[in-house]
């Protein structure tokens, strides 16, 4: 009877100690902050990849990356580059490696100034956008002088420059699941909800995804981005881009030493998303954050309606979950990580245009994808198109769906608009 | 009393399970095996682009009281140049944009015109688009400048919200007018890294183009018909 007393008594105290122990414990496997750096370093994904190929990737039309090539090391030189005509550079192209746009061994920002154009013609009276000849994307470069290719005048009334952009921490965004990019535009107000478009994942044949890389949304696997951008600002084909460029709309014949078929089988295509995948998140500057000014313009920044579209924080999708149609299962590295990017990744219109439709269709001609401002203190020149060179020059650039936040931003008085920018210089 | 002790152990034991559950739950999450699927969108309907609000002719009773509510007081219109003003789409958004040939009020204006952190962007016409516009020298006492103000949004320049404004150096001439982008050569057009619809500004000297950012000078092509001024 005692000894009954004597342990209700013990279970009784120790019951909520339990409980609170059993939430506590559920709290710590929760989502954790992503490994942030400007530094080379992989964030873990590489060494989980490579040890669990089978387990983390499963494309039928998409390499697996032999063992003795896969690692970050292998991963960094092969996104670095160059590539040569031996690799299938050209015939038209506008780098010679990823890492001519994307610096990527001194990887600060991951990004460069480097400028592409893109042109095509829109037709007011059936609202309908037609591609320039051979594709958007102007190639400026050409091994044969006969096959520059240029914006022709008649078939052009829109012409549009892109920046470079940074590609670090886009594994995390890639972990992103399409719910969680649909509840951001969902709890945006109606005039400022961004655009979601569903585009092919190539690398699982007839699925789709929530588009989040590229200036309009254009891809959404780090895959498919790799050989979009393998093919079309280097001239490399791979299985998954099988098909060479065409100089406006002319087929224009291969360097003589290029490799004859697809130039590429497919596993660089693989390594440059590996590179991508394992890159840190940027990070920010806590000197400049956490200064008095810095605080107060992170505040200011969230009142005026900024972080509406640049979202400040989002979260990765639980490992394990499969992405991309199937083709691939979020990781350990890359699972459950709260990221900063402060980008919603969804399509708006600021009033910048740019005019260009790509895959999002006719509403999406002057809709941009709302610009990752992590790392913006690594850049500087802003806006999708790069005209911009100062943070105030940028913001006086916002109109449309931003308008709100930008007349906001400009009825602050001097020190709070200071402070925003300080807040900015920290990112 | 026996009772109440095996009821109360009973609770604690129940309190007890259900945190050793919770914790198991947690700790042993099966891997997530389902794909995310795709996000039902809604069907964008293809919407027109949107036409240009009529707008009334301006007269100077509308534009100084504008000039004096965007840029603090500091700018009036300058009147020797004619016209003075002139409204056209120079962003190709549809919305009506307003260019004023304008000076400093006087020069204790200077400080307000050039602070750290203006509500406008001075820009220069002539600069090189590349970057060294972001280094312009201050306004000076006297200088002629084009104001301009954005309509944003299908709203003129007119709606009282606060607009995207612009102080151009080297932008000012003489028979200001604005002149559909489409009549523009292509060899002017093909300069801009942006081509839109809507206008440019042109005046005796040439042609001010609106480049997506900024305010530039065109260089058009020499016509050796045309007699040097």
């Amino acid at each position: 009877m005692t000894k009954l007393k004597v342990l209700a008594a013990t279970l009784v105290w120790a019951a909520p100690a339990m409980l609170g122990w059993g939430l506590a414990d559920s709290a710590q496997t929760a989502a954790v902050e992503a490994p942030t750096g400007f530094t080379v370093t992989s964030n873990g994904f590489a060494e989980e990849f490579c040890a669990n190929q089978e387990a983390l990737a499963n494309s039928p039309n998409s390499p697996r990356i032999p063992d003795d090539e896969c690692d970050f090391d292998t991963a960094v030189e092969e996104f670095t580059g160059p590539e040569d005509t031996a690799a299938g550079l050209g015939p038209i192209f506008n780098g010679n490696g990823c890492g001519e746009c994307h610096i990527a061994n001194q990887i600060l920002g991951a990004t460069s100034q480097i400028l592409e154009r893109r042109a095509g013609f829109f037709n007011s009276a059936n609202n309908t956008f037609t591609d320039h000849p051979g594709g958007s994307l102007i190639q400026d470069r050409a091994f044969d002088p006969n096959d520059q290719e240029r914006v022709l005048p008649a078939s052009t009334n829109t012409i549009a420059l892109r920046s470079t952009i940074s590609v670090l921490g886009d594994g995390f965004v890639e972990a992103v699941g399409n719910s969680t990019l649909q509840a951001i535009a969902n709890a945006q107000p109606v005039a400022q909800r961004g655009q979601l478009i569903n585009v092919p994942v190539l690398e699982m044949p007839g699925t789709t995804r929530v588009g989040r890389f590229g200036h309009k949304d254009q891809q959404a696997s780090l895959v498919s981005f790799s050989a979009d951008a393998y093919v079309n600002e280097m001239g490399i084909t791979s299985p998954l881009q099988p098909n060479e460029n065409t100089s406006n709309g002319r087929t224009v014949p291969e360097p003589p030493d290029a490799p004859p078929g697809v130039d590429d089988e497919g596993v660089d295509v693989e390594l440059f998303a590996l590179f991508m995948r394992s890159t840190l998140a940027p990070p920010t500057d806590p000197g400049i954050l956490n200064s008095f000014d810095g605080q107060q313009g992170s505040a200011l920044f969230n009142q005026i309606g900024c972080a509406v579209c640049h979202t400040r924080t989002i979260t990765t999708s639980p490992p394990g979950t499969l992405i991309n149609g199937g083709a691939a299962r979020v990781s350990n590295a890359l699972g459950d990580k709260i990221i900063h990017p402060f980008s919603d990744f969804l399509l708006h219109d600021v009033g910048t245009g740019d005019g260009i439709v790509q895959n999002g269709g006719i509403t999406t001609r002057n809709k941009v994808r709302t610009a990752a401002l992590w790392g913006l203190r690594a850049r500087g020149r802003f806006m999708h198109d790069g005209l911009s060179f100062s943070f105030e020059d940028a913001i006086a650039r916002h109109g449309g769906q931003a308008a709100t936040a930008r007349t906001n931003f400009n009825n602050l008085g001097a020190t709070s608009r200071r402070r925003v920018l300080v807040f900015l210089s920290a990112l | 009393m026996r009772l109440r002790s095996i009821v109360v152990f009973l609770l604690a034991l129940t309190v007890a399970g259900s945190a050793l559950y919770v914790r198991w739950r947690r700790t042993a999450r099966p891997p997530v095996s389902e794909p995310e699927g795709d996000v039902a969108l809604p069907s964008p309907g293809a919407s027109a682009p949107p036409s240009a609000p009529a707008d009334t002719v301006p007269t100077r009773s509308d534009v100084q009281p504008t000039l004096d509510r965007l840029f603090e007081g500091a700018l009036v219109v300058d009147a020797e140049v004619r016209p003075s003003f002139v409204t056209g789409d120079f962003t190709g958004d549809s919305a009506t944009d307003l260019a004023v040939a304008a000076r400093p009020l006087s020069e204790d204006v200077l400080p307000r015109l050039n602070a750290e952190l203006p509500r406008w962007r001075l820009q220069d016409a002539t600069a090189a688009t590349d970057g060294a516009r972001d280094v312009v020298p201050p306004i000076a006492s006297g200088e002629r400048l084009l104001a301009v103000v954005h309509g944003v949004a299908g709203l003129s320049w007119r709606a009282p919200a606060d607009r995207p404004c612009y102080l151009v150096r080297n932008a000012v001439g003489s028979g200001m007018r604005a002149a559909p982008l489409s009549t523009v050569p292509p060899a002017v057009r093909m300069q801009l890294s942006r081509l839109h619809a809507g206008d440019v500004i042109a005046e005796e000297r040439g042609l001010i183009l609106w480049t997506g950012a900024a305010y530039v000078r065109a260089v058009t092509p020499v016509d050796p018909e045309r007699p040097a001024r």
